[in-house]
């Protein structure tokens, strides 16, 4: 499993770390964040070093799972840490683009927090998967 | 026993089950994204694994319980892993499984999940392997929690399949096992009741079983078997012997499925007998049954476990029995009333009741005794050579396998005697607490999808083979081939001289009878006092020569002629589906009929359909089958000349109302569509002409030929609600029918035109385009749209044809009222001269009568009853123009 880096500059009204719509509901400007997608190649089978180096306070990862066919049990134990992680670090990490069998896996996996990364209702915004 | 667990203990034990589950759950998921290849890839694996480890797992699974013969636990390791695999390698558990196309559907599998396994001391190492192997080629996760006595080869066979698997590529964690301590029941409780479990597998002892049924989560279970076997009289005695005691000592009978009682019948018991002492087993005094009872038997009536698994001569020790060395089974007679007999139990060990019988009946009944002796759905077994006697007793008995001519116990197993799937598990079905009687294996431990397609449907095109058409068509008669023939018709026939215009056409030699009695929508009682005469006579050919209600008439008259064992209750069984109805008509009628229309409406001459009226219930019974159809129609003008002008505009009116529901009917097609735009035209075109010169053949002939093609129209493609409310108020009111359609017409156009408050369901119809055929129909008649087209962009393209299409419905509508008005027909009740206080007290009958009537099923909306009760509303007041 490999992965792509691209590094996007984004404004904070759709990505605020707080997790609201516009800004922080305070009427403060809000914060500019750095977006790092990250495409996976290939199967997901252990942890991705760059994906975990990526993390830190101020960025959100982008996961883009357009070329990931299998997720391995490590592969999900990996994710499911990797989210951890990145709520201690104050990072929010999505999963964009994932197919249906590994949609399912996530289901299937009863995850909660991989399923918030999908964009599960739990998260109030709308699946980006 | 019970032992008593500390809080931290159990904090411990939960938190080993919740890794144990979590494991198996991350597992079930990733499990999904596996191919069948890859799943055969690792199932290969496991099985050979498997196989290179039966005699170490033998030995194993001997030293830790005691039980049972090392060769045999080997064998069974084998029927596990190689006859196992032998069986579902080619079998489809992954993406489509089944293909159906005769039923246009797939069957698409999806795993359970997480499986908890529970296995039993008896079979340790081999139930190990055969769950592993069926839950790897299921995609399903498992977690074996074993018997305690046998946890540690149980957990050691689980051990080298799965690590074969994960070799091969599996998921990890998908085989997990609870290991041996103190505290495994417990563990085993916290599993099978934890959410993360999707099922539970469980073979074993009674209590176990049933504590996993308790559970409230699917499972499947097995039952405690306590197999008969009848040996009837025809089954060569020295077979039946060697099979039995095959079967019996397998694994000192640590088999569920194996034989506990024999019956035999009296003819063969002694060479039966003899032949068992002959091959190495005791046949026991009725003193040491009762000493061999006291030890095998505990003090609550089931099997005692010491004894389980142990040899016979260990058994007959334990009893104070002196018996020869190397004695393979202690065959006890059952005296008494064995249904009270303590040995007529399980026993799984080699002791084995044996009752002698005089009949077939009797030995069946004592086979039941012992089936519903706690055994119940699990097993039996029959030697014989008589298919009857096999028949009879497999009717009889109640359990899941019946095995015929072969040891009960490894012919249970499957595979190896017969083609019974290969199990480990046996599935006893409601008589054992399970839910099913299966061998069970991979089948069970899918999910089952199923993906019907739309399914298509053929419609046909039937009509009366031979149709003779144009002004002097009857001139045909001439050339009929008959020896005798009956005229069926009414009493006006004679009067209007189409009966002497029949008679004379037909050849000189035939032999002519006349019944003139049909009435307008004649009753049975008609129809059975035709039957009298034409049996009489017995004709060959039947002539129908009138308007719809003698050629109806007819044709159940041919019918019943032909097959009088008929019955007209029956024939006339309202249905849903024409393809799914549950009445028969006959394929062929003899009688030769010919259907003379002499008014232009019924089309009843090309038609399946033939009405009756029941005056004692008030209602009208309808028939429909292709053997109704006649076999020539004459459509001759000739005859309509004479027609009364009322008669005419009613008869038209019925053709008109054919043509409009056959349209916009749920069974129409392009054929249907065709005949019923041209009916429609030429009825526009040549009813107020032929009222204006009634004599004129030119336009009878035009109205006689529409009549025609509506009726084949309807024929093929039915009525609707029109249909049924006129049948309604014909019934009720003795409104003729032709008059009674006319009424709702309009109302009808205007309901049928809108979209609908419930559309049909019916697989014929994929869209709903009533509208869009009202417009059609508008056209063809050359109305034009009026108009205004909105041009403001507010509108998609579709709701503007809509629009349109709303329009020339209206148009059409205005087109039906003005032809009513030229012609003076009437178009709503209240001209027909009926009561409106006697109209609303019928209201209920009439929503009642309409509502059951089959004509609305085709329908193109589904009618509610509340809209049933406003179109007879709305049908009652004198009409405005649309």
């Amino acid at each position: 499993m490999s992965s792509d880096n691209k590094s996007d500059a984004g404004h904070g009204s759709g990505h605020a770390s707080n997790g609201n719509g516009n800004g922080n509901g305070n009427g403060k400007p809000a914060i500019a964040l750095e977006i790092r997608t990250i495409a996976l190649k290939g199967p997901l089978d252990k942890g991705l070093s760059e994906v975990e180096k990526a993390l830190g306070k101020g960025v959100n990862v982008v996961l883009d799972f357009s070329d990931c066919h299998f997720i391995s049990v490590d592969g999900l134990e990996w994710l499911e840490e990797l989210l951890l992680r990145a709520d201690s670090v104050g990072s929010v990490v999505n999963f964009v683009k994932i197919h249906p069998v590994q949609y399912k896996v996530f289901k299937v996996a009863h995850i909660q927090s991989l399923l918030k990364a999908c964009g599960s209702p739990a998260a109030g915004i709308a699946p980006m998967c | 026993m019970t032992t008593t667990i500390s809080k931290e203990q159990e904090k411990a034990l939960s938190e080993g089950v919740e890794i144990l589950v979590r494991q198996a759950r991350l597992a079930a998921a990733v499990w999904l994204q596996y191919t069948q290849e890859q799943v055969d890839e690792i199932v290969k694996a496991m099985t050979t694994a498997a196989i290179e480890a039966a005699s170490e797992l033998a030995i194993e699974a001997h030293q830790e319980t005691h039980m049972g013969i090392i060769e045999d636990k080997m064998l069974k390791n084998f029927v596990a892993s190689e006859f196992h695999y032998h069986q579902i390698k080619n079998v489809k558990t992954v993406g489509i499984i089944k293909e159906m196309p005769e039923d246009n559907m797939v069957e698409v599998a999806e795993p359970i999940g997480v499986i908890l396994a529970l296995s039993p001391v008896t079979n340790p190492t081999s139930t190990v392997i055969f769950k592993s192997i069926a839950a790897a080629k299921t995609r399903n996760s498992v977690i074996f929690s074993s018997h305690l006595m046998a946890a540690n080869a149980s957990n050691h066979a689980a051990k080298i399949v799965y690590e074969a698997g994960l070799a091969a590529g599996a998921p990890k964690g998908f085989i997990t096992w609870v290991e041996k301590s103190a505290r495994l029941r417990r563990g085993t409780e916290l599993m099978m009741n934890h959410p993360e479990v999707d099922l539970i597998f469980a073979t074993g002892g009674t209590q176990m079983v049933r504590a996993a049924m308790s559970t409230g989560k699917p499972a499947l279970g097995v039952g405690p078997g306590n197999t008969p076997v009848y040996i009837h009289k025809s089954a060569p005695p020295s077979s039946a012997a060697m099979d039995v005691i095959i079967s019996k000592t397998f694994d000192n009978g640590t088999e569920c499925p194996s034989e506990q009682t024999i019956v035999v019948d009296r003819e063969i018991a002694e060479e039966l007998l003899a032949e068992f002492k002959r091959l190495g087993c005791y046949i026991c005094s009725f003193e040491e049954v009762e000493k061999i009872a006291d030890v095998v038997i505990d003090s609550k009536g089931g099997m005692n476990y010491k004894c389980v698994g142990q040899s016979a001569n260990f058994i007959a020790d334990l009893a104070g029995l002196d018996v020869p060395a190397d004695t393979k089974i202690l065959l006890c007679p059952l005296g008494g009333d064995i249904r009270n007999h303590r040995l007529a139990v399980e026993k799984l060990m080699p002791v084995l009741g044996y009752v002698i019988v005089d009949s077939v009946e009797e030995g069946i009944n004592r086979a039941l005794d012992v089936n519903y002796a706690g055994g119940t759905g699990h097993t039996a077994g029959i030697f014989s050579e008589d298919e009857a006697v096999v028949e009879q007793f497999s009717t009889a008995i109640n359990a899941g396998r019946i095995i015929v001519n072969s040891p009960c116990c490894i012919g249970g197993l499957g595979g190896i005697y017969n083609n019974l799937n290969t199990t480990l598990s046996f599935g006893c079905g409601t008589g054992g607490g399970n839910n099913t009687s299966d061998n069970v294996g991979i089948k069970n431990l899918l999910n089952y999808k199923r993906v019907p397609k739309r399914t298509n449907f053929t419609l046909s095109f039937q009509t009366t083979k031979n149709i003779y058409i144009n002004p002097g068509s009857l001139d045909h008669l001439r050339s009929l081939k008959t020896k005798s023939a009956v005229i069926l018709t009414s009493k006006s026939a004679g009067k209007r001289g189409h009966l002497a215009m029949v008679t004379e056409r037909l050849p000189s030699d035939c032999a002519i009878g006349v019944f003139a009695e049909i009435d307008v929508e004649p009753e049975f009682s008609t129809v059975e006092s035709a039957l009298a005469m034409l049996r009489q006579q017995k004709p060959d050919t039947i002539i129908a020569l009138g308007g719809g209600s003698v050629l109806d008439a007819a044709k159940i008259i041919r019918l019943f002629y032909d097959h009088p064992y008929l019955n007209m209750n029956e024939l006339a069984v309202s249905f849903l589906d024409f393809r799914h109805r549950m009445v028969e008509f006959p394929q062929t009628v003899n009688t030769q009929l010919v259907a003379i229309p002499t008014t232009s409406g019924t089309g009843s001459e090309v038609t399946p359909f033939a009405v009756l009226k029941d005056n004692v219930n008030k209602r009208k019974i309808s028939l429909i089958d292709q053997c109704l159809l006649p076999n020539f129609a004459i459509i001759d003008a000739n005859l309509t000349k004479c027609l009364p002008k009322d008669i005419t505009a009613d008869t038209a009116f019925d053709a008109l109302t054919h043509a409009l529901e056959s349209l916009v009917s749920t069974y129409a097609s392009d054929y249907t569509d065709g005949l019923a735009l041209e009916s429609m035209r030429l009825i526009f075109e040549a009813l107020p002409e032929a009222l204006k010169n009634p004599s004129n053949i030119v336009w009878r002939h035009k109205l006689h030929n529409a009549s025609c093609l509506a009726g084949m129209a309807i024929g093929n493609a039915s009525v609707g609600i029109n249909h049924a409310l006129a049948h309604s108020l014909g019934a009720l009111f003795d409104v003729p029918h032709g008059r009674s359609n006319a009424v709702f017409l309009l109302s009808v156009l205007d309901y049928n035109s809108r979209v609908p408050r419930k559309f049909m369901p019916t697989s014929t119809y994929p869209s709903w385009v009533a509208d869009q055929k009202y417009a059609r129909a508008a056209q063809f008649l050359g109305l034009t749209d009026p108009g205004p087209v909105d041009t403001s962009g507010k509108f998609s393209k579709r709701e503007l044809e809509s629009h349109k299409h709303a329009r020339l419905c209206k148009e059409l509508q205005r087109a039906v009222y003005d032809l009513a008005i030229t012609c003076n027909q009437p178009i709503s009740i209240s001209e027909l001269g009926i009561d409106p206080d006697a109209y609303e007290m019928q209201m209920l009958n009439l929503v009642k009568l309409s509502f059951s009537d089959m004509s609305l099923r085709t329908n193109p909306s589904l009618p509610v009853l509340s809209e049933i009760g406003g179109l007879l509303v709305n049908s009652f007041a004198p009409r405005q123009r649309p």
